[in-house]
């Protein structure tokens, strides 16, 4: 089985978004939602210099993802192929692991009120077709394929070119989206849009509170139950006059 | 039958006692004890597939062999939460039957149980003392016993909390913050109820006395004896009713 990952070549990205419009049609998505994002930033002083670029985006499919941790009905679950899915059957749109992702990928699908991400185009990757963002891309900026394959171009761009993820000391769920580029432009990027400590819900929070409670106490009642019914059966039945 | 026995619970003579036993009182109507054993399969089915659903490494009520025994009976677990969902629908249509049709005939039952007076605080110190092995003396009980009103109340206002926070999750009828607020009062709710649940099976399936409780949730009659002792507010009233009947239409 392939472990899918993708590289974007900051220098080849013109800002032209039709990876974004691909994404929508490829998806059928609501007109303001895409999996995947573009987003000028700079121009901006660097240690390296001055940088200017954009930020593609897409979930980064990682290796230890916190939304699917943090997902009660365990509709998010991470695929043998690396990509992390939402299983739309179990999804009941908590929006939990919205909250839980560093990277703001997931967001509530208007239409069928779940949650939607990018799955790095699950059904063409079966049909050994690259995601719809990749295929469009005028320049080839983005790079699409097996991680563990060393023939391919991916494992070319991560292990030989040094293509890296965005991840911080604090935040690293070991990302499968690497960025390759100019030195200040990968800065810019990792300072202006670092992962944001992947946060747990406050119901989810409380829930890890009271769960406990709960079961001891539905548990406690059914011991309870049981010694009583013990000790009818070990008196033998009492008769109305007993009691 | 001596009439002070309508004034107050004085012990019966041998012969009260075998006459009273040898009588039958109506408790509960046909489509209460419907309601009763429908909601209870509902409750029993949705409680042990409910637990299952809510699996994962950090958020889960039972084992994770459990889920999955559970997924495999279902064939998977995306059925397994249909089936819950299903089953709660169906829940709700037939309890909102009885509101509809029902919420003014029985709401003066629903008022009175609950008003807690102070034969049902008098009971609630004596059950406890009984609990504790300490000496105690019951008050006469009503329709309900004391117990019996705490755990139908955490029912009542339970029951509708737990209804709409599982139609909230189900469909997604509101936004995620209150889908996520539903996972955790339904959680509640139930707790709520959960944890009066066994000690009532027990208490009205298991225990002892002829068994009369549980008769009278399933033929709807419980011996008169019976119910003087345990519910004699409720038996005299029905006996001052036939008596005031009696009077009028001769
Ligand atoms: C198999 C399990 C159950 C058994 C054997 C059982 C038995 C009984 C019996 C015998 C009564 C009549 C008590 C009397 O009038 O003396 C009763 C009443 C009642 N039951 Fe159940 N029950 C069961 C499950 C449930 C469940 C699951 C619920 C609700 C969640 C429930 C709610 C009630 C309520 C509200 C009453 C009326 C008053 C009271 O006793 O609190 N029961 N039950």
């Amino acid at each position: 089985m392939a472990k899918y990952g993708m590289v974007f070549d900051l220098d080849k990205c013109i800002g032209c978004h039709a990876c974004v419009m691909a994404c929508r049609a490829e998806w059928e998505l609501p007109a303001d939602k895409s999996r995947c994002w573009v987003k000028p930033i700079g121009p901006e002083n660097t240690p390296y210099g001055l940088a200017s670029t954009f930020y593609i985006g897409l979930c980064n499919q990682c290796e230890e993802p916190s939304c699917v941790k943090e997902c009660p009905t365990t509709a998010t679950y991470k695929a043998d192929n690396g990509a992390v899915l939402v299983n739309k059957e179990l999804c009941i749109g908590c929006g939990n692991c919205i909250i839980a992702c560093p990277y703001g990928a997931r967001y509530i699908n208007e239409i069928d009120k779940k949650v939607d991400k990018c799955t790095f185009c699950e059904g063409r990757i079966q049909r050994g077709e690259q995601p719809a963002c990749v295929k469009t891309c005028p320049t080839n900026a983005r790079i699409f394929g097996d991680l563990e394959n060393k023939n391919s171009a991916v494992y070319k761009k991560v292990y030989e070119e040094g293509a890296v993820p965005i991840a911080t000391a604090r935040v690293n769920l070991h990302p499968n989206v690497f960025y390759l580029g100019k030195e200040r432009d990968i800065h810019l990027i990792a300072d202006s849009y670092a992962p944001a400590k992947n946060d747990v819900s406050i119901s989810n929070q409380l829930w890890r509170i009271f769960s406990p409670l709960v079961v001891g106490g539905a548990s406690a009642s059914i011991i309870a139950a049981f010694i009583a019914f013990a000790n009818q059966i070990r008196k033998g039945e009492q008769t109305e006059e007993d009691e | 039958m001596r009439p002070e026995l309508l004034i107050d619970q004085y012990p019966l003579t041998e012969d009260e006692k075998n006459e009273l036993k040898s009588k039958k009182i109506k408790k509960y109507k046909f489509s209460i004890i419907w309601a009763h054993w429908l909601n209870a399969f509902a409750w029993l089915v949705l409680t042990v597939t409910g637990v299952a659903i809510i699996n994962n490494d950090k958020y889960n009520l039972v084992p994770l062999g459990f889920t999955q025994w559970m997924s495999s009976l279902f064939s998977s677990r995306e059925y397994l939460l249909k089936f819950h969902v299903w089953l709660g629908i169906f829940w709700i249509l037939d309890l909102s039957l009885y509101v509809i049709f029902g919420a003014k005939r029985y709401s003066p039952d629903i008022k009175s149980v609950f008003t807690i007076d102070t034969d049902d605080r008098a009971w609630l110190v004596s059950f406890t003392r009984k609990v504790m092995g300490l000496n105690y003396t019951f008050p006469p009980q009503g329709f309900l016993n004391a117990g019996q009103k705490l755990v139908a109340m955490a029912v009542f206002t339970m029951t509708p909390v737990i209804m709409i926070t599982g139609l909230i999750m189900a469909f997604q009828l509101l936004p995620p913050f209150f889908i996520r607020a539903s996972i955790l009062i339904h959680l509640l709710a139930v707790g709520a109820v959960a944890c009066a649940l066994p000690i009532h099976i027990f208490m009205g399936g298991c225990k002892a006395h002829e068994h009369e409780s549980l008769k009278s949730m399933i033929t709807g009659y419980m011996s008169e004896y019976f119910a003087y002792k345990h519910n004699y507010k409720f038996w005299r009233d029905v006996k001052k009713a036939a008596l005031a009947n009696k009077r009028e239409n001769p």
